[in-house]
């Protein structure tokens, strides 16, 4: 818990020096050698804070960042929180849909391929899972699109809801939802393998244990020794993994929303990157930082509570 | 005569790893009396656990099982899956070693116990499963409060003795012990045996023992048999085959035993030299000639079935 917390201010820090070393004049490369009079710059650094020296920039960023100002983005002169809260929601039901059934079907084939090991439903699993999850997502994303939106017009072909829309409660919904399929399916497919594999092998180990063979000697039907017995014990290292992949689902998909032209957290990031717009990267570097963090602490609460050895954090 | 509650008629069991046809268990035929009590005896990959295991069809898919098993009157290996479970654990039940994974790390031990009892339907409700486990967890000596126990929680002793109260559940007739003192402490061991004593003459149960340690079996077990690359290679009455071995192989192993009180066999022991044969590849004649110090010429040659050797004892060595 002190951990947590201690990681994050790590975060704060280290989040101000990166852009530091990384763009040295923001505000000139936002005109990008355009000819700007020197006077209109001047006063954008000054705007911006950007004239102080860079020590009373870091303790002015500390003390506002404490005080949930996190400033004003660069390139929209909107405040960067209001930017990040209207990006929120886009991206968590995209890739929050996309992490939960890429956790639910991965780890369903996991535990069949595992149970029926070199099988041909064994192979089949851990090889088609395997394929998505060696290709790049925004690759497969592309070629989704391609396949399925341009070819054979199936779905559209981005964004949230089709441009000029005018529609308003739930026939909204279903076209978000509509315009959703595709990048979810792309970014299920593309994090199933995972779940797969570590399922796999997960219940595999489980499966050379004695209890399952006492399982089997009381008199227990092939099915009930897996789920009662052998699954549980294979879960636990599952759980660590769906909960660090739930961090990322503030941040996981900045290529394919960028592909999809998703208005969410992950485009807002490939934009800013562009800029370099500072404060908002910041602002996004912290609350990716902060989710991550906060799964991982929800990992290890649920480990104690789903395995009795582990008995405090 | 009535019919023998375990009978086993020329069973063998074939392994077909990777790595080819390995025979853990050569012809093996014994009978066990109701009420009786057998152990088997030998060294580590002898096949005396997946003899045991063969019991009530546990073993590993690739292992490819021969002969005539017959428990309680049912022909174990001709027994369809859903006879098969239910005669797991209700005809014969197995006390698994506790020094292994035998019981689930995230089930807590009474949940465990009360398992079969409600896969069997023995007992009427949930209710009466923990009752009876209660019952049972006072019956081998552990309070009610360890039923809400995980296995880490536990002791060696103790782990061993849920096993045992498992194994009880259902009031089986036949009880395989498996190795049940194996990496306890030596008055741990004790009370354990004393333990499995009692319940057997309390049940009523049939025991089948099965340990490296044929000090043990003698104590607990009317009957031996000891087994050698996964043959049986002497039978008889605990005591008479302990006291005075037919067969060579049981002379090394009872001599490696100390005689309590004589310094001179604890200084100079002399157990067996040597390694158990790899079950894939055999001497050819008597697996044993390698080691034995009476072997002649004409041990290479065949190998020796069991012949009588004394009243109600068998041996298979040519020398008997």
């Amino acid at each position: 818990m002190a951990g947590s917390l201690l990681t994050l201010l790590f975060v704060l820090v280290f989040n101000f020096f990166l852009f530091r070393i990384v763009q040295k004049d923001p505000i000139g490369s936002l005109f990008r050698g355009r000819n700007v009079p020197q006077a209109v710059i001047d006063n954008l650094r000054e705007a911006f804070g950007l004239d102080q020296p860079l020590l009373t920039q870091f303790f002015l960023y500390m003390r506002e960042t404490f005080s949930l100002n996190f400033g004003v983005s660069y390139q929209s002169r909107q405040p960067v929180w209001d930017e990040i809260v209207a990006a929120i929601p886009a991206t968590v039901a995209l890739v929050g849909v996309s992490a939960i059934l890429s956790a639910v079907i991965g780890t369903a084939l996991g535990i069949v391929a595992a149970w029926r090991r070199n099988t041909w439903k064994d192979h089949g699993i851990t090889s088609g899972t395997m394929l998505f999850y060696s290709m790049p997502d925004f690759w497969l994303g592309m070629i989704l699109l391609v396949g399925l939106a341009v070819v054979v017009p199936l779905f559209p072909v981005g964004g949230i809801v089709d441009a000029g829309s005018t529609t308003t409660g739930l026939a909204r919904l279903l076209e978000q939802t509509y315009h959703m399929a595709l990048p979810a399916f792309t970014l299920t497919l593309a994090y199933l393998g995972e779940y797969t594999l570590v399922t796999r092998s997960s219940l595999l180990d489980v499966m050379g244990e004695d209890y399952l063979t006492v399982a089997r000697a009381k008199g227990l039907r092939d099915k009930l020794v897996r789920n009662r017995h052998a699954v549980p014990n294979a879960l636990l290292p599952v759980i660590t993994l769906a909960a660090i992949n739930f961090g990322f689902v503030l941040s996981g998909a900045i290529a394919v929303e960028a592909v999809f032209s998703w208005p969410g957290l992950g485009k807002a990031t490939a934009d800013a990157i562009r800029g370099p717009d500072l404060p908002m990267l910041q602002g996004l570097f912290l609350l990716f930082s902060a989710a991550v963090i906060f799964f991982n602490l929800v990992a290890d609460l649920t480990y104690g509570f789903l395995d009795p050895r582990v008995e405090d954090i | 005569m009535t019919e023998p509650l375990l009978s086993m008629r020329d069973v063998s069991v074939t392994y077909h790893g990777s790595g080819g046809a390995v025979p853990a268990v050569r012809r093996v035929s014994l009978d066990l009396e109701r009420g009786g009590s057998l152990g088997l005896a030998g060294e580590s990959g002898c096949g005396k656990s997946t003899l045991a295991n063969s019991i009530l069809r546990l073993l590993p898919p690739d292992a490819v099982v021969e002969g005539q098993i017959v428990l309680d009157g049912k022909d174990v290996l001709s027994l369809r899956p859903g006879g098969l479970r239910a005669a797991r654990w209700t005809a014969g039940a197995i006390v698994f070693q506790g020094a292994l994974h035998a019981l689930n790390p995230v089930q807590t031990v009474g949940r465990q116990i009360a398992e079969p009892m409600l896969i069997h339907g023995t007992v009427p409700d949930e209710e009466a499963a923990e009752r009876r486990t209660v019952e049972l967890l006072g019956r081998v000596g552990l309070p009610a409060a360890r039923a809400d126990s995980y296995p880490h929680q536990l002791s060696g002793g103790q782990r061993q003795r849920v096993l045992i109260a498992m194994a009880l559940a259902c009031e089986p007739m036949l009880l395989i012990a498996d190795e049940p003192t194996t990496a306890l402490d030596l008055m741990v061991q004790a009370q354990v045996l004393r333990l499995l004593e009692e319940l057997k003459e309390e049940h009523d149960l049939t025991l089948l023992f099965i340990t490296h340690d044929l000090s043990v079996l003698t104590y607990a077990c009317r009957d031996l048999a000891v087994m050698y690359a996964g043959r049986i290679v002497e039978d008889g009455p605990s005591w008479e085959v302990f006291g005075g071995p037919a067969h060579p192989y049981t002379k090394g192993l009872a001599a490696a035993f100390p005689t309590i009180g004589d310094p001179s066999s604890r200084m100079a022991p002399s157990g067996l030299g040597g390694d158990p044969p790899m079950p894939g590849s055999l001497p050819v004649g008597c697996p044993f000639n390698p080691r034995c110090p009476y072997a002649t010429e004409a041990c290479l040659e065949a190998e020796p079935e069991l012949r009588i050797a004394g009243t109600d004892r068998r041996a298979a060595c040519i020398l008997v």
